[in-house]
């Protein structure tokens, strides 16, 4: 089914969610994550006519909005990524139902390096195993692997004491 | 699947862009479906140039036509002039004849 | 008196165009002939020709300047194997249409085995077509002209294309139809 303008509309507000929430997730800055969210949405306006099917789309987008995320960065319009390891203790703060806890992981996230930033994002919020990501990164399966289980590992280091967990 | 991955994949899940955002990416799409056309415009355009070099084409292959056309019309009229000038030569040859050697004849 | 086929040509008075029409008893000789031609030109088909005539070459410098004025040219020849091939009927509704309104055969040759018409046509001064029928024991040739034959235009044939040449009191006289009139002072 050939796609064309007149499914853009619609093809826009089924996707919107998960292009903004990567975006969004990457940056932890809405305003950033509209602008890029905008140009990838733009980008798939002109782009329609080699796009195979519906389902064709949504990876397309995925795989654009990463794209797009790392350009953005490099082009210098978002301060460098704070290390992990420079962000402050965060006071203990009482129990596990921690009200806090999700933005603190967020920005957790947001402080990763670019790669397996996305790797978090892409499996913890699309769901998508080590396979998709890789082909949505276009990185060996193994590469994905390893940034993942790093990165896990720095998360549950970092967010120990929120989350209850012995430190790894 | 340890408390990490659940917490994140609530932390992470998809949330909805802020209200109008559909409506402003599509004010910012259709100004530039005038600026730079579509792929829709783009096949016209190259329908458009495919017709144009069919008719550039027609127009020299008519062209050659004609002209060879003409090449034969004026071989035609050179053999047209020459049958009728060897006829009237002929006509002439019998006058000849009937008036006799002794006339003083235009030759 | 000298006389020549050009001289009676140009003597002639001007006669009006006229398009003969092949009967198809004419058209059905091709079937028997050993060689034949076939030339109808209309007008653009002359126009063409004229565009490609070189002024450089003396022939079709002469010709370009004749079809200047021409509508149409017509031809039927036919060469046959033997004697006999055609009947004189098959001619005679050919050298009957020369015998209609505005045209005037001033060359008459007939014999028993062959017989030669050259004929104007004329629309008041001007001669408006040529006609000529040869017929010859295993050739048959019928020429129509349609258009202006100016008498320079004869001049300027003269000895080309195997025409016979003109020359002495004829010649003058149609270099003196070809020139201007002089200015009254």
């Amino acid at each position: 089914m050939a796609l064309d303008q007149a499914s853009f509309e619609s093809l826009l507000r089924e996707h919107q969610a998960m292009v903004f929430s990567l975006a969004y997730h990457f940056f932890h800055n809405q305003a950033i994550a509209e602008d890029v969210a905008q140009e990838v949405f733009l980008k798939l306006y002109e782009n329609l006519h080699r796009l195979e099917s519906p389902a064709h789309v949504a990876s397309w987008l995925r795989r654009t909005t990463t794209h797009r995320s790392i350009d953005y960065l490099r082009r210098g319009h978002v301060r460098p990524e704070v290390q992990l390891e420079e962000l402050p203790e965060t006071p203990d703060l009482p129990g596990a139902a921690d009200p806090l806890l999700h933005e603190r992981l967020r920005r957790l996230v947001a402080s990763l390096p670019q790669i397996p930033r996305l790797v978090v994002l892409l499996r913890y919020g699309e769901d998508l195993d080590t396979g998709e990501i890789a082909r949505v990164l276009k990185l060996p399966v193994r590469t994905v692997w390893s940034h993942l289980y790093r990165a896990l590992a720095l998360l549950r280091e970092k967010a120990a004491r929120y989350l209850g967990e012995e430190a790894v | 699947m340890s408390r990490l991955e659940d917490e994140l994949r609530q932390a992470l899940r998809r949330r909805e862009p802020p209200a109008g955002f559909a409506e402003r990416v599509l004010a910012r799409a259709h100004p530039r479906e005038s600026r730079r056309p579509s792929w829709f415009h783009w096949r016209w355009l190259a329908a458009a140039a495919a017709l144009m070099v069919l008719v550039v084409g027609l127009y020299f292959f008519e062209e050659r036509r004609r002209r060879l056309e003409g090449e034969r019309a004026k071989q035609q009229v050179m053999l047209a002039l020459h049958l009728t000038g060897s006829k009237l030569r002929l006509a002439q040859q019998r006058i000849q004849r009937f008036i006799g050697p002794g006339a003083a004849f235009q030759d | 008196m000298r006389y020549s086929i050009v001289t009676l040509l140009a003597a002639a008075l001007p006669l009006g165009a006229q398009q003969i029409t092949f009967p198809p008893a004419l058209e059905k000789l091709s079937a028997k002939a050993t060689q034949k031609v076939n030339i109808s030109l209309d007008t653009s088909l002359l126009g063409f020709a004229g565009q490609l005539m070189s002024e450089k070459d003396p022939d079709e410098a002469i010709a370009k300047r004749l079809l200047s004025g021409l509508k149409a040219i017509h031809i039927r020849g036919f060469e046959f194997a033997k004697a006999g091939e055609y009947s004189q009927a098959d001619v005679a509704a050919i050298r009957e249409q020369f015998k209609g309104p505005g045209w005037n055969c001033f060359f008459t040759v007939e014999g028993k085995e062959q017989s030669t018409h050259i004929c104007l046509h004329r629309q008041g001064d001007a001669i408006t077509g040529l006609g000529l029928l040869a017929a010859e024991p295993t050739e048959l040739t019928v020429v129509n002209i349609i258009g202006s034959i100016r008498p320079e235009d004869l001049a300027t044939l003269s000895g080309k294309f195997g025409i016979p040449q003109i020359k002495g009191e004829v010649k003058t006289l149609l270099e003196r139809k070809a020139a201007p009139a002089p200015k009254k002072e």
